[in-house]
C-alpha cells in the first residue's frame, strides 16, 4: 500500500465526521508520510508500520461518536456511539451492545406502556362523551346514564392526566439513563483503550 | 509481549515522553515503535483524544526543508494525569512482580518450617 492508498483507505473509513475532523487527521498521517519520506524509507513500508487503515479509522469514529454522545446524550448519539465501540472489537459486543440494547429495550417497553395507557384513556373519554349523547345505544340498567357517563369521563381524565405526569417522569428517566450511557461508553473505550488499543 | 499489555501502558509512555520535551507526531511515535512493538497508526487517535481531554496543547513550528510541524506539549492537567497513571503503572506492576516471586516465597517458608 502506499501513500496515496493508505490516506485513500483511512478517508473512506472516516466518512461521515465532521469535514474539519477528517482533514485534520489526514493532515496528520499525510505529515508523517512526509517525514518517513525525508528519512529514506519507502511509503510501502512506512505505511506497513503504521498499520491497517480501516482499523485507524474506526478508533477515530468511536472516540468521535462517544464525545459527541457525552455532549449530547439523545438516543441518535448514544445508538451510534454504542455502534461505533461495538465496532471496535467482539469484546465490546458483550459489554457494550449487551448493557446498552437492554437499557433500550426497557425504556422503551415503558414507554409504549405509557401510550397504549394514553390511548386507552382517550378512548374511554371519547366513548363516555358518546355515551352521555346518545344514552340510547347503550342499555346499563338502574344507573343514570348520564351519571354514568359523567364518571367514565372523569376516570378518562385521570388515567390520561396520570399518563402526562408519567410521561414527563419518563422523560427525565431516559435522559438520565441516556447520559448514563453515554458515560459508561467513554469509560469503556477508556479501559479498552488501555488494555486492548491504546 | 502480549498486546494488551504493551497497549496498556501507551498513554503513560505518550504523556511521559511529552513531559520531557515538547515533541511533533511522527518524532513521538518513532520513540514509542523503537521500544514497543505496536502500530504506528494508532498511536494518532490516542494523541487526539488526549489532546481532546486536554492534557496538552499543539502548536506549528517551522522545519527546515518542510511544511510546518505540529508539536505536542503537555498541559498542567497533563503533567497530573501523568503522574496519576505512573503511580497505578507502579502499583500494577509491583503486583505483577510479587505474584511471579511468590513461588520463591513458598519455597522459603517450606524451608524454614523443616
Amino acid at each position: 500500500m502506499n501513500r496515496e492508498q493508505f490516506l485513500e483507505s483511512l478517508k473512506t473509513a472516516l466518512k461521515g465526521l465532521p469535514e474539519m475532523e477528517v482533514r485534520d487527521i489526514l493532515e496528520d498521517y499525510q505529515m508523517h508520510f512526509q517525514e518517513g519520506t525525508v528519512e529514506g524509507r519507502a511509503e510501502a513500508d512506512i505505511a506497513r508500520t503504521l498499520g491497517d487503515p480501516i482499523d485507524i479509522g474506526r478508533m477515530f469514529r468511536a472516540d468521535f461518536m462517544v464525545a459527541k454522545a457525552g455532549k449530547s446524550a439523545t438516543f441518535r448519539n448514544v445508538a451510534g456511539a454504542a455502534m461505533a465501540v461495538v465496532g471496535l472489537g467482539l469484546f465490546n459486543l458483550l459489554f457494550v451492545a449487551g448493557p446498552v440494547s437492554a437499557v433500550f429495550l426497557a425504556l422503551l417497553t415503558v414507554w409504549m406502556l405509557l401510550v397504549v395507557l394514553a390511548l386507552v384513556s382517550v378512548t374511554v373519554i371519547v366513548a363516555s362523551v358518546f355515551y352521555a349523547l346518545f344514552p340510547s345505544f347503550f342499555v346499563v340498567g338502574g344507573v343514570s346514564p348520564f351519571l354514568l357517563a359523567l364518571g367514565v369521563f372523569f376516570l378518562g381524565i385521570g388515567a390520561l392526566s396520570l399518563s402526562a405526569i408519567l410521561a414527563i417522569c419518563m422523560g427525565f428517566l431516559t435522559r438520565f439513563c441516556f447520559r448514563l450511557l453515554a458515560d459508561y461508553l467513554k469509560f469503556n473505550l477508556e479501559v479498552i483503550q488501555k488494555r486492548r488499543s491504546l | 509481549m502480549n498486546t494488551q499489555f504493551k497497549k496498556g501502558a501507551l498513554a503513560l509512555c505518550v504523556l511521559t515522553i511529552l513531559s520531557r520535551k515538547d515533541c511533533y507526531g511522527y518524532e513521538l511515535v518513532q520513540t514509542i515503535s523503537k521500544n514497543i512493538d505496536v502500530a504506528e497508526g494508532t498511536i494518532y487517535p490516542l494523541l487526539r483524544r488526549l489532546s481532546a481531554e486536554g492534557y496538552f496543547e499543539t502548536y506549528l513550528l517551522e522545519s527546515t526543508g518542510g511544511p510546518p510541524r505540529k508539536y505536542y506539549r503537555l498541559t498542567q492537567k497533563g503533567h497530573s494525569y501523568r503522574n496519576e497513571l505512573e503511580t497505578e503503572w507502579t502499583n500494577f506492576s509491583a503486583g505483577v512482580s510479587r505474584i511471579l516471586t511468590i513461588p520463591d516465597d513458598e519455597k522459603e517458608k517450606g524451608e524454614m518450617k523443616s
